[in-house]
């Protein structure tokens, strides 16, 4: 029998020690009993600071991070102009609770939309208060002057675990502006499978809404008066409620992708007029004046809305680049449905900027209750709106992002977009004077957004 | 808590997906609170190292660590005992373990799917790879700009043993902890029984009083290469996995970081891993 | 089948793909997912500035998340 010879472990010893050493300091190992031979090769441990594994040297209350913002809008031909500032604070605790905060504010000027047409006359208009009135000239798109000045936005919302795999979000959301205040509640719960490829989540909100109108709320379908007549109101106020429910999966479908899918559902129920906006009654009999507005009434809308929407984004990482697509498909019972798109493509131009350039497309078909004008023969519907927003319409909006990337990851960015609007007026045929006036309505506006993340 | 739970009656089986694997915690008892308060005490352990340390978490240290771009960044006592540890790695393997190797994922995914890149992809790379050049001290690192480290050659192994040691101290049952194949036991079973081990593909079992076991090997991240199958052990002075050395292999010693320290360092020995292995460790297994 | 109905089913569908298990990634495939532009809602600020400004002019509103809050624009 050959004797072997003592095995040196030369290499085995020195990893016997310096694991030995990383355990020892890093749990408390020291009051355990080691072998009397490993425990020459042991170097001393700082152990007693090391009172329990979690504790950090940098172990601070809070992970702080957040976002200012700044937008700046500009409608051409003299209307909205508004400048918004926002701040977002987010607070991250330990065991994996959050908190965040977004306030905004929204300073608006500049003309909109009253609803009423083109027209080669010159018309009056009496002002939102009742007490003014205000002329636009022949062929001039009817304005009324934007007197909601600031709008503050608070919301604030708190996320926590309740399990491993599920979390729940808590947030409240409310805004006040001269004529209007909006508070609301809203709850999610979110579930993420095993492997983390999967997370589902419902949310429901409650949203309370009230208006205050300039001059109190005018009845609808009422005709406008001059301010010697008296407009005829309804009322001081009115309210609103609207309650919302979101279903949304995440799914990763491999290493280079990653889908979202979002289903809601939401119902209003309560005033939803624009107060300030009318429809023109024209004359479409007698072939002198056929085409001139002979009145003006104010707009009344359905105090019912079910909104159901579907939405889905894919996010794709090519070589090159990361592509976001995205599209949402939406239709309500007043007869509206509109079609959304969205694609941007992020990509570096060097190590520190980036490059993200978007365009989204948005197609909307009127609701049942849109109208241009209404022909004076013609009976006044029970729900009728000239809200160009409500009606035909498609928008286009090209946009730039430079992104610069700054260290712990701090970001710097700019956004340029253009926004252009148009309405479709086809299925509306224009008579006497109206005909070679420009009807379609329009919208064209310039974005420009700055942020910096922290 | 998402994990499986079986009542074999003397024993009580978790499971739970953690670091890429399965992992298990068999505790010898027939209290089902004594095991759940030991299971959630191994749990709660091994998420906390999991997320701390993975390259694929956004916002912990390995992330900051890896986008300082740089920058010097404030580590915590752990963290600075591990790096401790690697660096003892790189010197027993004389250079070949090596955590800066962490930019190779860029090129190498070891699905089984993936092919192997191309020297050209990868030679840019081996640029960024000397872990000379990283400096620490126990509250700071600083690494050069896009560099990556990779923790993950010694995670699992090390958060078996902090695991265990954290069992060892409430002293309730005797248990042993199985992630993905690195293996530790408090203390031998009931009537001082061995836990019988079983390693992978072999007839024979491992009889274990104390102490750990662990694997390293090609059997579940590898790389198709013609037609030869090529484990995820990569030479950091070539880019390219390690050529000539056994499918796996599998080494008892006192804790688990020590055994999957020698399991890693022999394979890294390529074709001399027996070699390395006789000379160094005292029980071990090699799967050609 | 109106447009809506035939959504519905599309997204059902999906969804019912979605839950076996043959999509997703390993925990050690993440790399590129963990990257902040392959995530969503990384920028609420600037969704939040496009959200209004859209909700403001156009006849829709929400279905990324939770609209932030009435202004009476639409």
């Amino acid at each position: 029998m050959q004797l072997r010879p003592q095995k040196r472990k030369k290499i085995g010893n020195f990893l016997a020690s310096s694991s030995l050493a990383l355990l020892c300091a890093t749990t408390s190992l020291a009051k355990d009993n080691e072998s009397p031979a490993s425990k020459k090769n042991i170097p001393p441990s700082p152990l007693t600071e090391y009172l329990s594994p979690t504790t950090s040297a940098h172990k601070s209350w809070a992970e702080w991070s957040g976002e200012v913002g700044l937008l700046g809008y500009s409608e051409t031909k003299g209307r909205v102009q508004a400048i918004e500032p926002a701040l977002l604070l987010n607070a991250k605790l330990s065991d994996d609770q959050a908190w965040s905060t977004k306030l905004v504010f929204d300073s608006l000027t500049g003309a909109s939309p009253n609803g009423a047409l083109n027209s080669e006359q010159p018309q009056t208009f009496t002002s939102p208060s009742g007490s003014e009135t205000y002329i636009i000239s022949p062929s001039q798109q009817p304005l009324y002057n934007q007197f909601r000045d600031t709008r503050i936005n608070l919301s604030t919302s708190w996320t926590a675990p309740l399990s491993r795999l599920w979390k729940y979000n808590l947030g409240f959301n409310g805004s006040t502006e001269y004529d209007y205040l909006s508070l609301g509640l809203n709850a999610s719960l979110t579930k993420e499978s095993e492997d983390k490829n999967q997370s589902w989540s419902v949310g429901l909100a409650y949203t309370s809404d009230s208006i205050n109108p300039v001059g109190g709320v005018p009845t609808p379908l009422a005709q406008m008066r001059s301010p010697s007549q008296g407009v005829l109101r309804s009322g001081g106020s009115e309210s609103k409620v609207t309650y919302d429910l979101l279903m949304g999966l995440t799914q990763v479908i491999n290493h280079r992708w990653i889908i979202q899918s979002n289903v809601s559902l939401g119902v209003s129920s309560g005033y939803m007029n624009d107060p300030y906006k009318f429809v023109t009654i024209f004359d479409d009999t007698n072939s002198a004046t056929l085409g001139n507005p002979t009145s003006y009434i104010h707009e009344a809308r359905p105090r019912d809305r079910f909104k159901r929407s579907l939405f889905v984004s894919s996010k794709n990482h090519f070589k090159t680049g990361i592509l976001t697509v995205s599209y949402r498909y939406l239709n309500d019972d007043w007869g509206l449905s509109s079609h959304t798109g969205e694609a941007s493509f992020n990509f570096s131009l060097s190590h520190s900027w980036r490059l993200e350039p978007s365009f989204r497309y948005y197609a909307q078909s009127a609701v049942d209750f849109y109208q241009l004008a209404l022909g004076e023969s013609q009976q006044i519907p029970q729900e009728i709106t000239a809200d160009y927003r409500l009606g035909d319409l498609n928008t286009i909006a090209p946009g730039l992002k430079i992104i610069r990337k700054l260290e712990d990851s701090k970001e710097l960015s700019l956004i340029l977009r253009y926004y252009q609007q148009n309405g479709d007026i086809s299925s509306f045929t224009p008579v006497g004077s109206q005909i070679g006036q420009d009807l379609i309505p329009k919208t064209d506006a310039y974005i420009v957004q700055m942020h910096y993340s922290f | 808590m998402q994990h499986n739970f079986i009542d074999y009656n003397n024993y009580k089986a978790y499971s739970f997906l953690c670091m890429g694997g399965l992992c298990e915690v068999l505790i010898e008892t027939v209290n089902k609170s004594i095991s759940d308060h030991i299971f959630n005490t191994v749990l709660k352990e091994a998420r906390r190292i999991e997320s701390k340390f993975s390259r694929y978490q956004t916002g912990n240290i390995v992330y900051k660590i890896n986008n300082a771009q740089g920058k010097s960044i404030k580590i915590d006592r752990e963290t600075y005992h591990i790096l401790q540890f690697a660096d003892s790695l790189h010197k027993a393997s004389f250079g070949l373990f090596d955590i800066t190797s962490g930019v190779l994922r860029r090129v190498w995914t070891f699905d089984g799917r993936t092919p192997a890149p191309a020297p050209a992809d990868i030679a840019p790379l081996l640029k960024k790879i000397d872990w000379k050049k990283v400096s620490y001290n126990k509250s700071q690192i600083l690494v050069p700009k896009d560099w990556e480290l990779d923790f993950g050659g010694l995670v699992k192994e090390y958060s078996v043993d902090f695991c265990i040691e954290k069992v060892k101290s409430l002293a309730l049952a005797p248990t042993l902890i199985n992630f993905g194949g690195d293996i530790a036991v408090t203390g031998p079973k009931i009537n001082n029984q061995p836990w019988k081990i079983h390693v992978d593909q072999s007839a024979e079992s491992l009889l274990l009083f104390e102490g750990a076991v662990a694997t390293s090997g090609d059997k579940n991240r590898y790389v198709i290469h013609h037609g030869v199958r090529l484990g995820h052990i990569i030479n950091p002075k070539t880019g390219w996995p390690i050529v000539g050395a056994p499918r796996s292999v599998t080494v008892a010693a006192k804790n688990c970081t020590q055994a999957g320290a020698l399991a890693t360092l022999s394979l890294l020995k390529g074709s001399q891993c027996e070699e390395f292995l006789k000379n160094e460790a005292d029980v071990y297994k090699i799967i050609h | 089948m109106s447009t809506w109905v035939r959504l519905s089913v599309i997204s059902t569908f999906l969804l019912n793909i979605t839950a076996c298990s043959i999509l997703g990634v390993r925990p050690w495939e993440r790399n590129l997912l963990s990257e902040s532009e392959m995530q969503f809602g990384t920028h609420p600020l600037e969704e939040g500035f496009d959200d209004h400004i859209y909700f403001s002019k156009e006849g829709s509103s929400g279905g990324r998340g939770f609209s932030a809050g009435g202004c009476g624009c639409n």
